[in-house]
């Protein structure tokens, strides 16, 4: 019976991994989508007279489109991405330690080394090349 | 400069040779330490064998360092295949393997050879990131204006098997593109922060597009998941390293050369106090390792005082040596002292005796060579060898294997024979017997003003 609860544990877990995954990816695809957006209303912004009243874009909103003013675009936009960026961040937190205890219920030592070792602070190059400066 | 590295890797991997403890896999121990007598390559000495087993799961709780054990025993009972086993069963931790004349050089002093030597086997994990976009080239556009003359403006399009998308170039970027002559159906990788372009090679899709291709195009699968994702590879460095390339200007290069001269102790203190704060915010973790010193009776007395203090360091890794005199002259002085080291020197160390095999132990050690090397051999054939073995030495015994193999050719035999052993034993001498001739005919021998009694010594001692 034990063998049963543990094998779904790690199913259930595994699952949960894979769709941490495919959250990632389809965030990332948002975010790619948001950016090429952002540009475009750069340039329209650039062609035309700032302030001006007619300066206003159409966004598409779900099912329906919005015709806003460029800067008030610019902006919603702008903070879209920084919450999609914050979001990615969130779910590759959640990712590795996901990870770290698959790799402890399968008893696998490598990936628990490694997992562990992902916990580390990152070291630039700068870093490692500059302590005796 | 990652090509050339990779590409040497593959290289030194095709050569297989066997050497004289490449059959050894680990200690052949089962779950309570407790040793097999024949496994993993290791057969008999069974206490040392746990002893060391002991140590080893010691060492991986990273529970010790600054610690120092040592091997004793006779020639050719195994004290180096047990550091070799040792080896094997830390996998992760670093270990190195070094000779004590290893540290006498012309160009560095002993203690800076020995400090050297302690901080290769001690070593640090740090971690590096970088965010990167990685994806296959679906088209580049690249605009001139009309002039010619101002900037160029470009677009490049990339996708993964999930997803596509444009990428507005800036000048810098369209430079380095057509640098690196980047076309449609390139799978490429640009690292966000530094803005380098590494192409990994052609797409599967893409290999049909024309009908010749030169001879280092490789063609990789279209990569899939995200676009900009965060790469994060952890490193094992050795201090030794990173003192190496704080050391001076070019100081990377040196780790590659070999010739790093001295290191000044003011950078070792920078380095250590920085590792230190950064075990603290954890930026970095250290791993200490073991250090084998083979033949530890041919260090002095210098050397001996220098590693008393050298293994109270906070940073000081697990030292292992092995020793096969018995009561010996200390080298550099005309005291006597049991291994040939100081007595003040083995009181520090935790000391594991070695005993000669037994008749049964070295045939199963001839059998394993025998696997190992690739020789078939006759199960009358076994048991001269093994007999060989217990009258002169294991090793002379191992070496007659794939001579003894050779013959066997000669006289278009597969297996080994008795009369193949009986012809190398008579070409090729074992001590003793080399000895004795020496005593023999050593009139007839240059620059002989050697009496006899010393002439015996001397054949002893040279092992």
């Amino acid at each position: 019976m034990e063998a049963v609860e543990y094998q779904a544990k790690v199913e259930a877990l595994a699952e949960d991994i894979l769709t941490d995954k495919q959250l990632a990816i389809d965030y990332d695809r948002k975010r790619q989508e948001n950016r090429e957006a952002l540009r475009s209303l750069r340039e329209q912004s650039q062609k035309s007279k700032p302030n001006s009243v007619l300066a206003t874009t159409t966004v598409n909103m779900g099912d329906f489109f919005i015709q806003l003013p460029l800067p008030k675009a610019q902006k919603m936009m702008e903070e879209a991405q920084a919450e999609l960026d914050k979001a990615i961040d969130d779910v590759r937190q959640r990712l590795k330690a996901k990870v770290k205890l698959l790799g402890e219920l399968e008893g696998d030592e490598k990936l628990v080394t490694v997992a562990k070792a992902m916990d580390l602070k990152s070291v630039s190059g700068q870093d490692l090349y500059g302590i005796s400066r | 400069m990652e090509s050339i590295i990779a590409a040497k890797a593959t290289d030194i991997s095709k050569l297989e040779r066997t050497g004289a403890h490449s059959h050894i896999r680990g200690l052949g121990l089962d779950d309570k330490l407790e040793s097999r007598p024949n496994s993993q390559g290791m057969v008999g000495q069974l206490k040392a064998r746990k002893a060391a087993g002991v140590i080893v799961k010691v060492i991986k709780q990273g529970k010790i360092s600054g610690r120092a054990i040592m091997m004793a025993g006779a020639p050719g009972t195994g004290k180096t295949a047990i550091a070799m086993a040792m080896s094997q069963e830390l996998g992760d931790v670093p270990f190195t393997s070094i000779a004590a004349s290893e540290v006498f050089s012309l160009e560095i002093s002993k203690t800076e050879s020995l400090t050297q030597a302690f901080r290769r086997s001690i070593g640090v994990r740090i971690k590096e990131e970088s965010e990167v976009i990685e994806g296959e080239v679906v088209e580049i556009q690249i605009d001139r204006s009309v002039t010619g003359v101002g900037p160029k403006t470009g677009k490049l399009t990339l996708k993964t098997t999930d997803m596509e998308t444009i990428y507005d170039l800036g000048q810098k970027m369209i430079t380095s593109l057509t640098k690196e002559k980047v076309m449609a159906g390139d799978v490429i990788q640009i690292d966000k922060t530094t803005g380098r372009i590494t192409r990994l090679g052609r797409s599967f899709t893409r290999a049909r597009d024309f009908d010749a291709t030169g001879p280092d195009v490789k063609f990789v699968q279209c990569p899939d998941g995200e676009l900009q994702t965060r790469k994060e590879i952890v490193h094992l460095v050795s201090l030794h390293e990173i003192d190496v390339i704080n050391s001076r200007q070019q100081g990377f290069l040196a780790l590659f050369s070999g010739e790093t001269g001295e290191i000044k102790s003011e950078v070792r203190e920078q380095i250590n106090q920085k590792i230190s704060e950064w075990c603290e915010e954890g930026k970095a973790e250290i791993v200490p390792g073991v250090l084998f010193i083979d033949e530890i009776q041919k260090l002095d007395m210098e050397c001996f005082s220098f590693l008393n203090r050298a293994l109270e360091d906070t940073m000081a890794p697990v030292v292992i040596m092995a020793s096969n005199r018995g009561m010996s002259r200390i080298r550099g002085t005309n005291y006597q002292s049991p291994h040939g080291v100081p007595i003040d020197f083995l009181d520090r160390l935790l000391i594991i005796s070695t005993q000669a095999y037994s008749e049964d132990d070295i045939r199963q050690i001839l059998k394993i060579r025998c696997d190992e090397e690739e020789v078939d051999m006759t199960e009358d054939a076994l048991a001269v060898l093994t007999k060989v073995a217990t009258e002169t030495s294991l090793r002379y015994a191992i070496h007659l294997i794939s001579t003894g193999h050779l013959v066997a050719q000669k006289r278009q035999a597969s297996k080994v024979d008795v009369v193949d052993i009986k012809r190398v034993y008579s070409l090729f001498l074992d001590e003793a017997r080399s000895v004795q001739y020496l005593k023999d005919y050593q009139d007839e021998y240059m620059y002989n003003e050697i009496a006899p009694s010393h002439g015996e010594q001397m054949a002893v001692d040279s092992i």
